[in-house]
């Protein structure tokens, strides 16, 4: 699977794993990758800016902690993030409704 | 969507972690301790991730090239970080242009209570001069705070490019105001200088109270445009 099958996906694929537990950023590609069996492992460069914007927008909000003597900073979903992910799994529902419409083999 | 499943191979040469963060660090722009915090995420991450590499045996140096290339490049990253930069510092400059308003009733009130104002007491005289160079500081504060936070190469935003002509446009009215109230005290034209020194609080409270409620609106829309929304 590469970017452009995943492109406009990744906020919503974030979400929905903060909605579990709390995670830092390399905790979020860890969990994409472990849930797609490995056919879909997100970038660094495009999960922590990503983890940031959704932070501006009032998705999620951060926090540093230290876990094994390293620093990092986890996100944590908010009751607006929540109701975000409600939207985008609802959009994504008709989406793939729609496109499974237009794709459908046609009976013979 | 690369990620370490697909890739085998690092690259044979590139940046070490510390020149990769040191060449981060210089292509953001905003307030120091924002981009100190995400160099020290970004490193955490790239720890992280040369970690996770040599756990999968990789050897160390890979590794670390490995995990700096999955990042991108810096030039890349920083475009991508910029607008949750500037929309923080925006919403920064907004707050304290939030106290204008109150600085601007402030001065009216010990204007009026002042003798120039009719009113009896010294101290509201004072008090109203010093609410008025703070006010105009508190301008000239938000203006460059928003020429610095924002970086056109970074961040083409459009609303925030208006936003930053018309801080320019305020920044350029009030200083004409106060320079023509300064001549004008000069030249001991009372009857004017009363009408521009209630002007002015009034012009630079106006001008902040459209200004600021934009820099936010701009802020968030630079942040929901950024380049790398939605992408993987």
């Amino acid at each position: 699977m590469d970017a452009d099958d995943l492109r406009g996906r990744l906020d919503p694929m974030i979400l929905a794993v903060l909605e579990r537990a709390p995670a830092h950023g390399y905790a979020v590609i860890e969990a994409v990758r472990a849930r797609t069996g490995g056919e879909v492992a997100l970038t660094t460069g495009s999960v922590y800016p990503a983890l940031r914007r959704l932070e501006v927008a009032g998705y999620v909000t951060g926090h540093w902690s230290t876990e094994g003597g390293r620093r990092r900073r986890t996100y944590q979903l908010t009751a607006t993030g929540r109701r975000q992910l409600v939207t985008e799994r609802s959009r994504w529902l008709v989406f793939t409704e729609l496109v499974g419409r237009v794709l459908e083999r046609p009976a013979t | 969507m690369t990620g370490i499943p697909g890739s085998t191979t690092a690259p044979a040469a590139g940046p070490t972690i510390e020149s990769y963060l040191t060449e981060l660090a210089s292509r953001l722009r905003g307030p120091r301790r924002f981009r100190a915090e995400l160099v020290l995420e970004v490193r955490a991450g790239l720890e992280e991730a040369t970690a996770a590499l040599q756990e999968a045996k990789w050897p160390a140096g890979s590794a670390e090239r490995q995990a700096i290339a999955d990042f991108g490049s810096a030039g890349r990253l920083a475009a991508d970080f910029q607008p949750s930069i500037a929309s923080r510092a925006a919403r920064r400059v907004g707050l304290i242009g939030v106290l204008m308003p109150i600085l601007m009733v402030g001065w009216a009130t010990s204007w009026a209570a002042s003798p120039a104002g009719g009113g009896e007491y010294d101290f509201h005289y004072l008090l109203s001069d010093l609410l008025y160079l703070i006010g105009a500081a508190l301008t000239v504060i938000c203006v460059i705070g928003l020429y610095r936070l924002t970086d056109r190469r970074a961040l083409g935003d459009r609303v925030l490019i208006r936003c930053r002509r018309l801080a320019r446009l305020h920044l350029v009215v009030v200083t004409i105001f106060i320079a023509v109230a300064g001549l004008l005290t000069a030249l001991n034209f009372d009857q004017v200088t009363q009408v521009m020194g209630h002007g002015l609080p009034l012009v630079v409270g106006l001008a902040s109270l459209i200004l600021m409620p934009m820099l936010w609106v701009a802020s968030i829309g630079a942040t929901l445009s950024a380049p790398g929304k939605q992408s993987g």
